[in-house]
Order: structure tokens, then C-alpha cells, then sequence
């Protein structure tokens, strides 16, 4: 993989490119679904190819194949040098680059448990068991999943950088849909979309304990049937890890991307509310929201060493103390901000993707009581858990979430089920209500995935949080 | 580059002799994918992307698994088979699932002319974008806006072959283009489809944009509420889009989970909308067989308002106890690990009707005139009832008239309820949608939607 890597780049930078950098990617995967106790998907899937991209004459072009011998090489670098001489027709000014040093290095994410090396008759077991706890009188759809992927990457570029990185992540999770014939209900459990994937091995499916929360998972989709509408008010709402790492993701990860605060996204998913003049200035939530971004946690799924420009990673405050500091940025998009270097947020999808700008582990700092006093301290309000429905504009302001389910709080007390909560505002007024956030023993890392960029990629994110409560929130029921 | 039938078959009948016995599908696309992004003027993004993947699917009646992999030499497509086979003897269960005959293929004639490919988006593809986001930029540039927008070219061919003798074979292309026109705060956008270069005139479709932006400028706030609508194409398709793929699905019908379980045959949208599904008709970016290998059928989802039709793989069809319409989803290797939908509609049309936009706006006293509708989400699938954002331009009209901009409104309501609500189908369709085989849609009024919160801009 690194002589593939080292001879395209060395191919490019004979062809007349400024800059050439190359990822080759050999990918494991395996994704396994039961549906109703049949198997709905048990697909393995291996991949291997390199993506090249190089500077000719101030613009970009890419290029990728699967096809690794010396002539479909030439042919790739070829391909990637003309396209971006074609480019060069509608340019404004050349495409520079925050300097970054060279490094040759290797990084490997280590596991516990080596997912794949565990027997796949144990994984259907593990998820048709789930599946028949799951089903039972209401029920419609009882579903239990599990996802496997490994991606060995060598980067290098035309500075010199030549970086292996491993990467392994695994998650599953639970769904559950009941349904009366006049509404559905879902309860899912750890997380509504994409199974939680830790970067971690097999021993965080022990850990997440599955099959003894498969009763309690189809009961709540049950009992929602029956539970009353959540009424209109405006109140105190306590926000879950699950649901709020949602909330973190769309706005503040994506309104606090250079990209898109540069335009880049302006004619699909949008741009931002943010100027760069903001920095330091912009009351982006209350004191007690700090937020940063930090590709360097452990057991995350977007953890790694370096992003895929060969840029050293290291932590990125972004809001401290309430107050805007920090955006995610890649070379490019940091030079054009007069940034010293890049934040090192770049990550690609696969070999035939160019990185884009990306949220590493974009997260809310935990605060200084625990989840039980914040519930205890609430005379009034809710709770809410798992999303299942979000929206926001393209300037990352307007926002509109509904969650799985919520649960009434009465003098510091979680009392009645309510379905169909939703909670909407604006981006600023949301986090400056944020009046308290349970500690470090609440916090943990929430597994996501994004789709973004065209063609859409869908690239791995993950927040930390913990339960966060909000004052004065107007709730509701769904609106139809 | 297209590789033709034979070649693909070559390596699909090397996988299919390492079945062992065994039941098996080989699925191969060879495809390529460009793509020329520009954000002020200038060329941020501009890639080509191209590959050829297996996916390898083997039965024995009561397991399965599957297998996907790139496949640049035949030997890793046998290799793909045998790795199948294997896993099937570590023991997934699964139901029956019949594989589809050579009745059920299609195979199109290579020297002939192709439903859905233009030979000239090969030869051309990646100057062709080049020349139209230039055409782009200087037509926005000189009407005043900054430019913003996307070219995608995407030329592929796919066989799937199996082991009842199945063989499905077609190459297809498509080009779109989407430009976003931005001047201090207006905003315009526009947007064309098709399986042919000539089916793109950027000028014409520039200047929509850049049009469109110029008469945004300045919004004013508009309160929430429930008013009448004009929803341009672009918003229309959104709709029709989730409206058909919620509710015709035959498995989320049988299981209760669409508004029209237990509704066949009944009035469940205004009898003014006809909705269909069809993979072969050249107004769209024909797709003409599924992800199984089975010729598509034309499917009128929602006739005159009338719930007629459902679409099904082989498996719902199975379990129902009717016959594939040819509606799989097509297989896309190393895509997403979201599971769930069983059908795809990628073919869907919208009928036209009679009215002008001019003729809508022309009827209405005092409603809003939209765009495009931006980050739409499902709040709940059954009544269809979805959220999300006005975009691009969101106009007032009172009293048949186009008075001004609006700033954009958060909505939030069923999509069902509001196609109860149709009083006008436009006159002129135009094909939405990237990639896959589009939805053709006209414009629609309707009299009402409802509007839930407000933005600043």
C-alpha cells in the first residue's frame, strides 16, 4: 500500500502538479440485520483502491480506481491532472495551503476484541434473539443490527508525508415499531440511526447488553400507543446524550465548518450563520456552554492521529464559555482565513471521495452535577430521549427536533410517558438557555454519521455530552 | 469507459460456476461519475470517479448472504461467490425468496438505440462540465449575482445474472446541473436533469437562477400560519417524492405502516394528481430493471387521486401473494449501513395538468409562492407528515399578484393532507433530482400548508 500510495503521487508530480497527495484504502466491512427474526441483510464486504488529488495551475482535481498496477496508476494520475487543468478555466486566484510539516508515522487504533474474528453464527444468534425478545403484541417491526468496518489507509503526499493510520469501529442497536393502525411508534435503543458505532471491538456489543434491553425497547415503542400527546408548553427540558448529540451535530458541527462558512456547500446543503468576523465576539450559547472539537478522544469512531491532508491533530476550542472561538477547517480553508495551520479536521469517505471538512468529535465539555440532582433540581419540566426527527435551514438558525419519546417532570421527579415531543428554536437563543450540564459521570461518546458534500458522503462522526437542561423551551406534540 | 454485455456476462459466469450448487445472483456495475462543484466563480471541487463492483448474493431456499466487493478482474468476482457460499454455511436464516427467470429479464440491444443512454456522455462527460459550469458563471456573473453550483455527469452499465437463468443487462447515463445564484440577501436556484447532454441548457438554466436571486433581495417577515401555496417543481417533487416512497411500498402497507393500508381502491389525494412509477419512459432518466434483475413495470401508484398500485421486490411480492413489479432497490456497494425500505421508486412522474404558474398565481388572494423546500424530515411516516424549510426564494401573493419576498418559514405538516388540498396541476413538468432516475413533476397549488416558525432571513 505505501509503494501505491508513494509511485501515484511521485506519477502526478511528474505531470506538472504544484502539490499531489494519494490515500489508498483497504476496507472490511460487515453489516448484519435481522428483521422479525429473519435475516434481512447479512452482507461482508472487502475494498481496496486509491484516490488522488493534485493541484495544477491553482485548482484542484481528483481522481480514483480500483485498479492498482503501474498503468491504471499513470492512467489515474493522468485523469486527475487533466481534470483539474480543466478547471483552472474558472478561477479566480489560486488555491494555496496552510503549511503543515512532513511526517512518517503509523498510528493503529487498538480494539479489545477483533470484531471480525468473532464466529458470524454468534452474531445471528446474538441479533435473532434480540429480535423475538422484541416481538410481542403491537409490535410491527422488531429489528436488531450490527456493523463491522476496518480501514487500513496509507497517506502521502508530494511534501513528503507518508502515515499509515488503522481504523476499527463496531455498533449495533435495536428498533422496535408498533404500530395500532392509526400511528406509529419507535423506541430504539442505544441510538436512533447508525447503531451507535464506537471505535472500539466487540467488547463494546458486550457492553451495550443488547438482548437484556430488548424488552424494555418494545414495551416503551408499546406503551406509546397509549401514552398521551406531549402537551404545548414552554418549560424546562433535559435533553439525553442521544438526542442531544444530534442537536450538537447540526448546530454547531456543521454551522462552524470553514467550508461552508466559505461557500463551498452554497449550492446543496448551504452555508452558516457564522462570519469569521465572529470570532471572539459571537454569544453563541451561556456561560456554562464550552464546545470543542478533538480528533484525539479515545473510543471514538472518528478518532485518529492525523486527518486525511497529513495534518497532525490536536484539540480545537470552538465555543468557550459561551462565546465563539474556533472553527473546523481544513489547509485550504485555514489559509484563507489567515489561520497558522489547519485544524485538521479533513476526513474522506472512502478512497474514491475527496476529504471534506468534518466534525471530529465535536462535543460539549461536561459540567459540575450530576444527572441525578439535575433531574432533582427541576421542579418543572421534561425529559427527552432519541430523536427520530430533525430539520434544520440552511443557515444552520432554524431548527426543529422531535424525539421518541419524553417524560414528564414534576418536582424533581420523572413521572408520565408523552409521545410525540417536539422542541424547535433558533440556534444562539437554544444554547444561551442551557442553564446546567451533568458531570463526567454522565458524559459519554455518541456514534453518528453524516451525510454531506456531493456525491454524498456518508462519513463518521461522533459527540461527547451528557444530559444538558434548557429553561424556558417551548415543547409540543406533533403537529399534523 | 462501457464495457459492453459480453464482458460483464464473461466475468458474472466465472462467479456464478463457483455457486457450489447453490442458489446465486451476481450483481456488477462498471460505472463512472464526474462532478465539477464552483462556489464564487470559481472551481472548488472537481472529480472523476470510476470502478467496476460485485455484489454476490447465494440461497439455499431457507439462507443467504451476500458479498460485495471491487471487482476489476473476474477472478475477485469468483472470489466474491466463493466467500458467499462459505458464510452461507455458518447459517442466516431467511425465508423462501424466488429467483427471478429469464421471463423477468431485460436486455436491451446494444447496437439499437438504448432507453436512457446518450454514447456522447462517455466522449464528452468531463469537458462538457467544464464548459457549462463556465456558461454558469459568466451568465450569473453578468445579471449581477455570485455563483454557486454543481455539474455531474454519470455513465455505468449493469448486469445481473443468476442461477435460473436470469440476464439483465443496460447502460445508462445522466447529467444534471443545479445552480445557486446569491446577491447580499436574495437567493435563486435552478435545476436540470436528464439521461442526455442536449437535455441541458445552462444558459436558460443560469439565468433562472440569477433571476430568481435578484427578485429575493430584501425579504420581508411573514408570520406563521396556514396559508395557500405555489409550489414550484422543485418543491412539488419534493411531495410526490415522499408521498410514494412512504406510502406505495407493499411490505409498509401489509404491515400497517402507510397511509394507504387497508385503502386500496379509495380516494386518498386530490383526484386532480395521478402519480406513477415508470423505469422505462425517456422523460425521466430511464432505469429499466431493479436491483434484482426484474424488468420494471409501470406502477400508477395513486390514479386521479385514487389509491391503484404498490410496488414490490420479489420478496414482498412473495409474501403477498403478488408479483414483483421490479422495484428492489438497486444494489450500491459501499454505501450506508441504513437498512429498512424493501422497494425504490426511482422513476416517478407526476402527471401534468393545465394551469400556468401564472394561472396560479393569477387564483390566489393572498398565499405564498415557493421554491424550493430545504432539509425535509419524516416527524411520522404514516401520515406522511414531514418538516422542514422554505429555500431559495419564497415569494407573497396577494390578490393575483407576486408582491415581494418573504423571509423563509419553517413548515410542518402531512404531505397526505396537503395533496387533499391540490386546486391546480401546472401545465409544464421538468425532471428533479440527481442521479438516480429523477421525478418529473410539474408545479402545484394547493390551499394550504401549514407554517410553523419563522427565520430572519
Amino acid at each position: 500500500m505505501r509503494d501505491v500510495a508513494q509511485r501515484v503521487v511521485s506519477m502526478a508530480d511528474g505531470m506538472g502538479a504544484s502539490y499531489v497527495d494519494s490515500r489508498v484504502v483497504q476496507r472490511e466491512r460487515e453489516f448484519i440485520s435481522v428483521k422479525n427474526e429473519e435475516v434481512e441483510v447479512a452482507n461482508s464486504q472487502d475494498d481496496m483502491g486509491v484516490g488522488v488529488r493534485v493541484l495544477v495551475d491553482g485548482a484542484w482535481g481528483f481522481a480514483s480506481t480500483n485498479r492498482l498496477d503501474g498503468r491504471s496508476l499513470e492512467k489515474c494520475a493522468r485523469r486527475a491532472v487533466e481534470v483539474a487543468r480543466g478547471g483552472a478555466t474558472v478561477r479566480k486566484y489560486p488555491v494555496q495551503l496552510a503549511p503543515e510539516p512532513e511526517y512518517q508515522d503509523e498510528w493503529i487504533r487498538s480494539v479489545e476484541i477483533d470484531p471480525f474474528a468473532v464466529d458470524m453464527a454468534k452474531k445471528l444468534e446474538l441479533l435473532t434473539e434480540c429480535s423475538k425478545e422484541m416481538l410481542r403484541e403491537g409490535v410491527g417491526v422488531a429489528r436488531a443490527s450490527l456493523v463491522f468496518e476496518r480501514d487500513t489507509q496509507v497517506f502521502a503526499n508530494s511534501s513528503g508525508s507518508l502515515i499509515r493510520q488503522v481504523f476499527t469501529e463496531s455498533g449495533g442497536s435495536l428498533y422496535a415499531l408498533a404500530v395500532n393502525g392509526e400511528q406509529t411508534q419507535v423506541r430504539t435503543y442505544p441510538c436512533t440511526i447508525w447503531h451507535d458505532i464506537q471505535g472500539e471491538g466487540w467488547e463494546t456489543i458486550e457492553a451495550r447488553d443488547l438482548l437484556g434491553n430488548a424488552p424494555r425497547v418494545a414495551s416503551e415503542a408499546v406503551q406509546l400507543l397509549s401514552a398521551r400527546p406531549c402537551p404545548e408548553m414552554t418549560t424546562d427540558v433535559i435533553i439525553a446524550p442521544n438526542e442531544l448529540a444530534l442537536q450538537i451535530h447540526e448546530s454547531v458541527g456543521h454551522a462552524v465548518e470553514a467550508d461552508r462558512i466559505l461557500g463551498h456547500e452554497a449550492d446543496f446543503a448551504g452555508t452558516s450563520f457564522i462570519d469569521p468576523d465572529m470570532l471572539g465576539e459571537l454569544r453563541y450559547g451561556s456561560e456554562v456552554v464550552n464546545l470543542f472539537a478533538d480528533p484525539t478522544l479515545p473510543g471514538s469512531r472518528i478518532s485518529y492521529k492525523y486527518d486525511d491532508e497529513g495534518v497532525k491533530a490536536g484539540r480545537v476550542d470552538l465555543v468557550r464559555d459561551g462565546v465563539l472561538v474556533g472553527l473546523t477547517t481544513s489547509r485550504e480553508s485555514a489559509h484563507e482565513l489567515g489561520l497558522d495551520r489547519s485544524g485538521g479536521c479533513m476526513r474522506a469517505n472512502n478512497f474514491d471521495h475527496i476529504p471534506l471538512v468534518r466534525m471530529p468529535n465535536v462535543s460539549l465539555e461536561p459540567g459540575d452535577v450530576s444527572y441525578e440532582d439535575l433531574i432533582a433540581s427541576t421542579k418543572k419540566g421534561i425529559l427527552l430521549d432519541q430523536n427520530r426527527s430533525w430539520s434544520i435551514d440552511d443557515r444552520r438558525l432554524n431548527f426543529q427536533f422531535g424525539s421518541e419519546a419524553g417524560w414528564l417532570i414534576e418536582d424533581g421527579q420523572i413521572t408520565e410517558m408523552v409521545r410525540d415531543p417536539i422542541y424547535a428554536d433558533i440556534t444562539p437563543q437554544f444554547w444561551s438557555k442551557c442553564d446546567a450540564i451533568a458531570d463526567e459521570d454522565d458524559w459519554r461518546i455518541v456514534g453518528y454519521a453524516c451525510g454531506k458534500g456531493a456525491p454524498s458522503q456518508d462519513g463518521r462522526v461522533a459527540h461527547g455530552c451528557s444530559h444538558a437542561r434548557f429553561t424556558g423551551l417551548k415543547v409540543g406534540g406533533k403537529k399534523s | 469507459m462501457i464495457l459492453g454485455k459480453k464482458c460483464l456476462q464473461d466475468m458474472a459466469e466465472m462467479g456464478l460456476r463457483q455457486a457450489d450448487g447453490f442458489e446465486a445472483e451476481i450483481h456488477l456495475e462498471n460505472y463512472n461519475y464526474g462532478l465539477t462543484r464552483f462556489s464564487e466563480g470559481q472551481i472548488h471541487q472537481n472529480i472523476s470517479m470510476e470502478g467496476i463492483y460485485v455484489t454476490a448474493r447465494v440461497f439455499d431456499g431457507r439462507r443467504c448472504s451476500e458479498v460485495t466487493a471491487r471487482a476489476p478482474e473476474p477472478e475477485k468476482v469468483a472470489e466474491a461467490v466463493r466467500r458467499a457460499a462459505e458464510a452461507l454455511v455458518a447459517g442466516a436464516v431467511r425465508p423462501q425468496r424466488p429467483l427471478p427467470g429469464p421471463d423477468k429479464a431485460c436486455s436491451v440491444d446494444e447496437n439499437g438505440d438504448i432507453p436512457g443512454f446518450d454514447a456522447c456522455v462517455p466522449e464528452n462527460a468531463d469537458r462538457w462540465r467544464g464548459r457549462v459550469a463556465e456558461r454558469a458563471v459568466s451568465v450569473i456573473e453578468r445579471e449581477g449575482p455570485r455563483p454557486f453550483g454543481r455539474v455531474a455527469t454519470e455513465f455505468s452499465e449493469r448486469l445481473i445474472m443468476n442461477t435460473a437463468e436470469l440476464i439483465s443487462y443496460a447502460p445508462r447515463t445522466s447529467c444534471n446541473v443545479s445552480f445557486t445564484a446569491i446577491r447580499d440577501t436574495g437567493y435563486g436556484y435552478s435545476e436540470r436533469s436528464g439521461f442526455s447532454l442536449d437535455a441541458i441548457n445552462a444558459g436558460e438554466a443560469a439565468s433562472e437562477a440569477a433571476g430568481g436571486c435578484n427578485l429575493s433581495r430584501d425579504p420581508e417577515p411573514f408570520p406563521e400560519g396556514e396559508y395557500p401555496v405555489i409550489l414550484l417543481p422543485y418543491a412539488a417533487a419534493d411531495l410526490v417524492s415522499f408521498v410514494a416512497r412512504l406510502g406505495a411500498d407493499g411490505e409498509a402497507v401489509a404491515e400497517g405502516r402507510s397511509f394507504m393500508s387497508g385503502r386500496a381502491g379509495e380516494r386518498v389525494v386530490s383526484d386532480l394528481l395521478t402519480i406513477y412509477d415508470d423505469g422505462a419512459d425517456e422523460h425521466g432518466c430511464p432505469i429499466l430493471f431493479d436491483g434484482e434483475g426484474v424488468r420494471k413495470r409501470r406502477v400508477d401508484i395513486i390514479s386521479e387521486g385514487i389509491a391503484s398500485g404498490l410496488l414490490y421486490n420479489q420478496t414482498t411480492a412473495a409474501a403477498e401473494g403478488e408479483v414483483s413489479t421490479g422495484h428492489a432497490p438497486v444494489v450500491r456497494a459501499f454505501g450506508s449501513f441504513r437498512g429498512g425500505a424493501s422497494v425504490s421508486p426511482q422513476n416517478l412522474f407526476l402527471a401534468e395538468g393545465d394551469a400556468p404558474v401564472a394561472e396560479m398565481i393569477e387564483d390566489t388572494d393572498l398565499g405564498l409562492l415557493i421554491t424550493t423546500l430545504h432539509y425535509t424530515r419524516v416527524v411520522e411516516p404514516r401520515d406522511v407528515v414531514i418538516t422542514g424549510m422554505t429555500r431559495n426564494g419564497t415569494f407573497l401573493v396577494r390578490n393575483g399578484e407576486i408582491v415581494g419576498p418573504v423571509k423563509n418559514l419553517r413548515f410542518t405538516d402531512s404531505y397526505v393532507r396537503a395533496l387533499n388540498q391540490v386546486t391546480h396541476v401546472g401545465s409544464q413538468s421538468l425532471l428533479c433530482g440527481e442521479g438516480v432516475g429523477g421525478i418529473r413533476v410539474p408545479a402545484l397549488r394547493l390551499d394550504s400548508l401549514r407554517f410553523t416558525g419563522t427565520t430572519e432571513f
